[in-house]
């Protein structure tokens, strides 16, 4: 009883955290181009993570099962409460760090620990994938901006309609797929019941009107100055990989996936002054994120 | 219904069309200039000219309140909104070059120099108005500019400005050349009004080229 408790609890906080945390790079865009209001564009934020919550998020019981079948209450709630801790003090030390990258390294570090029958080729597939993913948004991104600039630009205005509708969308499938795919994840390692799905669903309310609404506007205004075409293809380039790694049943980072497609889309023009400074922060933050939780699950954890 | 109407919205596709009411301003002052150069002997002529080019200025001045107030809180691009900024205040620049040159020939007039017969004065207002002529060319090309859609069209006309503004560099030196010929026989005030008015006139070219300059960089930035 009290692991189920404590589990709910914690299930709610890691929502809570990821979808606070999501939010500005889900709709920031749609914001920052004032789109939507902030207020709006939070409650397109809170129907697109629970629509893909609801809708798709109950795949990654396949993934769960995958990594860590048969685990305790007590295990899952360990795994739990060791991500929010990694999440958390990432966040202090000002460390981009992926939630879904650290729980995987969790789940995997802890089911080796315990013995518990991983599945190693599902675990190569999503590693596989963490590599494939990135490299595939840059280049998807790369060769989409080159298309866009090649193109005759007829009616610039209603070029810039359409950026702003599919932006509008995009904003919506982004929060989707984080819904479908990281907030799944959560729920799914808790055991995707319906107490477990209403305490996300609530989780993600509380956590995108009292954390992700803030920082909206700021990070939606820097995430804009790439201009409408490069905002509209890395939403949807890591939209669409998030998608389909969700179908997959395989956790991906959405920030991971937009990182490279902004990427992407920087190197695409001719000339450019892009620093690269941050992309080897978030570089490292990928290989750091899982290894270092698989340590804490595969040592801690057991202890 | 409403808010997708306001997602539909393009700041940008508005900033222009506000920027437009300025230069349409600058026109009508561009026409008051000729009529005041037309009829320069005339001081009630100058004087109620200047006063309506003053009206005008006014106007413009608040109608670039209103726009940088839009720019800065509409749905626009931040990456942008320096550019459209300074749009707003190349424009307004303009319509205050006319009031500057209107003022300067009331003042001319009542410092008792007025524009007389004699022949190197008429030269003066031959060269003045070829310069508000091309002004006046320019000005319709950047308003065309502002409230057009088409790229390749923007980029024609950017190049029409800028051979319009060159004519109006030849003008100019052209000016200056007999300036400073006849700078010996001439009074320092007269010497002043003249350059003034020469640089003036380049001035007003010259920011119909800024203008056409920035509106086409606005619009690569947004839509590249």
């Amino acid at each position: 009883m009290v692991f189920e408790l404590l589990l709910i609890a914690l299930v709610f906080l890691a929502v809570m955290l990821v979808s606070g945390n999501n939010l500005s790079a889900c709709v920031g865009p749609a914001v920052g181009a004032r789109i939507l209001s902030k207020r709006a564009g939070a409650f397109l934020g809170v129907v697109g993570f629970t629509t893909g919550l609801l809708l798709q998020g109950w795949g990654m019981i396949n993934s769960i099962n995958s990594l860590i079948p048969n685990a305790t209450m007590q295990l899952q709630s360990e795994v739990l409460m060791a991500a929010i801790v990694v999440f958390v003090v990432a966040h202090l030390v000002r460390v981009p760090l992926s939630l879904s990258m650290s729980l995987v390294g969790l789940l995997v570090g802890a089911a080796l620990a315990h013995n518990l029958g991983l599945q190693a080729s599902y675990v190569f597939s999503v590693v596989a994938l963490w590599f494939i993913a990135p490299i595939a948004a840059a280049i998807v991104a790369f060769y989409l901006i080159r298309v866009i600039s090649r193109q005759k630009v007829r009616n610039i205005w209603r070029r810039i309609r359409f950026y702003k509708v599919l932006l509008l969308i995009l904003a919506f499938t982004s929060a989707y797929t984080t819904g479908a795919n990281t907030i799944g994840l959560i729920v799914a390692t808790a055991g995707f019941n319906i107490t477990t799905v209403l305490v996300a669903v609530s989780a993600v309310f509380i956590g995108v009107f009292c954390l992700g609404e803030g920082a909206i506007r700021r990070v939606g205004e820097e995430f804009y100055l790439m201009r409408y075409s490069n905002a509209t293809v890395a939403l949807a380039a890591s939209t669409i990989l998030v998608e389909v790694a969700s179908f997959l049943n395989i956790p991906l980072s959405n920030t991971q996936a937009t990182t490279a497609a902004v990427f992407g889309a920087g190197i695409s023009y001719k000339s450019k002054f892009l620093s690269l400074k941050p992309y080897l922060i978030i570089l490292g933050g990928w290989i750091v994120a899982p290894l270092l939780s698989f340590s804490i699950g595969y040592f801690l954890i057991s202890i | 219904m409403k808010s997708f109407k306001r997602i539909l919205v393009v700041g940008e596709e508005n900033i222009f069309s506000e920027l437009c009411q300025i230069i349409v301003i600058a026109a009508e002052a561009n026409t008051k200039l000729i009529d005041m150069l037309d009829d320069c002997k005339n001081e009630k002529c100058l004087d109620e000219g200047m006063q309506a080019i003053r009206s005008l200025e006014n106007k413009s001045d608040s109608i670039a309140f209103k726009v940088n107030e839009d720019i800065t809180s509409g749905a626009v691009s931040p990456n942008i909104l320096e550019h459209l900024l300074e749009c707003v205040r190349v424009a307004d620049d303009i319509v205050d070059a006319y009031y500057y040159q209107a003022r300067e020939m009331c003042r001319m007039y009542k410092a008792n120099f007025p524009y007389t017969e004699v022949i190197e004065e008429d030269q003066w207002i031959a060269t003045f108005k070829s310069l508000v002529e091309l002004a006046e060319q320019a000005l319709g090309k950047v308003k065309q500019a502002l409230l057009i859609s088409d790229l390749s069209e923007i980029l024609q006309l950017r190049k029409e400005i800028a051979s319009l503004e060159q004519q109006g560099d030849e003008i100019k030196d052209k000016g200056f050349d007999f300036l400073y010929r006849e700078a010996p026989q001439m009074h320092y005030l007269q010497f002043y009004h003249y350059s003034g008015l020469l640089h003036k006139f380049d001035a007003i070219l010259d920011g119909c080229e800024d203008l056409s300059d920035l509106v086409l960089s606005v619009i690569t930035s947004i839509i590249k």
